[in-house]
């Protein structure tokens, strides 16, 4: 008896160890399942945000989104310029409202807007003067090597700069000097004058060297 | 390698390189001003080198004398703000030079900004070499330990 007791004992507790040991089994083939539906949505949903981005429902450019977007311009609100500026489906917009869309995107200085709409406007509108001008703007010739215009010593411009930072008090706001390293070369009321003066100097070759022209400006 | 070309290594980023100067005449901020020549003009001006600065904004003056170098490419009907003070006009393309100490110079079309100005009205503002329009069509690096300004064509 004590030996079936314990044998029926034992029994007992394997029986509650295996239904334990079952029911951890469980708990974690449930937190398996779960955690893998819960990867499976995240993956779903990342393909349907992929998708949307891919083929986003895009606005029609009305009227009145104009006006909602020229109003974030006219406001500087970013954030509603830029959910605007990407919901809007571009490829339907006329010559004028991209010419419109144009002035906000470089209202906001956003070049790479600009670019996109300047180039998807000139392939369509290539005539169109707003858009063209939009369109150069986001397309400059590339920076080029040069040939050099004239010798500079190596203190040369800080030491124009020092002459003026030094002088500039000498003179009414607005005047105009133009200086070579540590001396003036001549001085004007407007820019016109300095340019008059500045020709005849050269034309009497007496302008030895390069010039640094500056407007007083406070 | 001779004296004026860029130290060895740099020539790889950099064509040149100028000197630039701490302050502009006149301004209490520390700044950073390099002289720059407009279109073919025989003489330079200083500008301040200003990556806040949207697009190069220029004495209108000087621009006026170059107006046949200059291309007036859309008008800006929003005001820009320029030191507190808004201003409608036109962006413009303009060439400009930047001479070299060390290396060689860099011609840049750059897009400036030239405020439309009442005929009474005077411009008091220094030159300002900004991000869009003229940085971001080169490449370019400070050394402050030389006050050197290096500059390059993009690759």
């Amino acid at each position: 008896m004590l030996v079936l007791g314990k044998f029926a004992f034992g029994g007992i507790i394997n029986r509650y160890v295996n239904i334990f040991t079952e029911g951890i089994m469980t708990i974690q083939l449930v937190d398996e399942i779960k955690t893998q539906e819960i990867k499976e949505d995240i993956t779903h949903k990342q393909q349907t945000v992929k998708q949307q981005n891919i083929n986003p429902i895009k606005a029609t450019p009305t009227s009145e989104i104009m006006a909602e977007l020229n109003e974030a311009a006219d406001n500087t609100d970013h954030h509603a310029y830029h959910r605007l500026i990407n919901q809007i489906d571009w490829d339907l917009a006329e010559a004028d409202v991209l010419d419109e869309a144009l002035g906000v995107t470089i209202s906001f200085a956003d070049m790479k807007q600009t670019k996109r709409l300047a180039t998807l406007g000139y392939k369509r509108f290539p005539e169109h003067k707003g858009i063209v001008g939009a369109w150069k703007l986001v397309n400059p010739k590339p920076a080029q090597v040069a040939k050099k215009r004239e010798d500079t010593p190596p203190n040369w411009f800080k030491d124009s700069m020092d002459w003026l930072s030094s002088h500039v008090h000498d003179y009414q706001k607005g005047h105009w000097m133009a200086v070579n390293a540590d001396s003036l070369v001549t001085e004007a009321p407007t820019y016109a004058e300095l340019n008059q003066k500045l020709a005849k100097l050269r034309n009497n070759s007496k302008i030895d060297g390069p010039i640094l022209v500056h407007q007083v400006i406070s | 390698m001779t004296s004026n070309s860029l130290p060895f290594g740099l020539d790889i980023f950099a064509q040149g390189a100028i000197p630039y100067i701490d302050h502009y005449p006149n301004d209490e901020l520390v700044r950073m001003v390099i002289n720059i020549y407009l279109a073919n003009q025989l003489i330079s001006i200083p500008a301040i080198i200003d990556t806040g600065a949207p697009w190069c904004v220029l004495n209108p003056l000087i621009l006026e004398d170059i107006a046949n170098d200059i291309e007036a490419i859309r008008s800006i009907n929003r005001p820009l703000n320029i030191r507190g003070i808004a201003y409608t006009g036109w962006l413009y393309r303009v060439p400009i030079h930047i001479p070299a100490l060390l290396g060689k110079p860099l011609d840049i079309e750059a897009t400036a900004f030239i405020p439309n100005l009442s005929p009474t009205e005077t411009w008091s503002y220094p030159n300002f070499v900004g991000l869009q329009g003229f940085l971001d069509r080169i490449r370019f690096a400070v050394d402050p330990s030389s006050n050197m300004f290096f500059f390059g064509k993009l690759v």
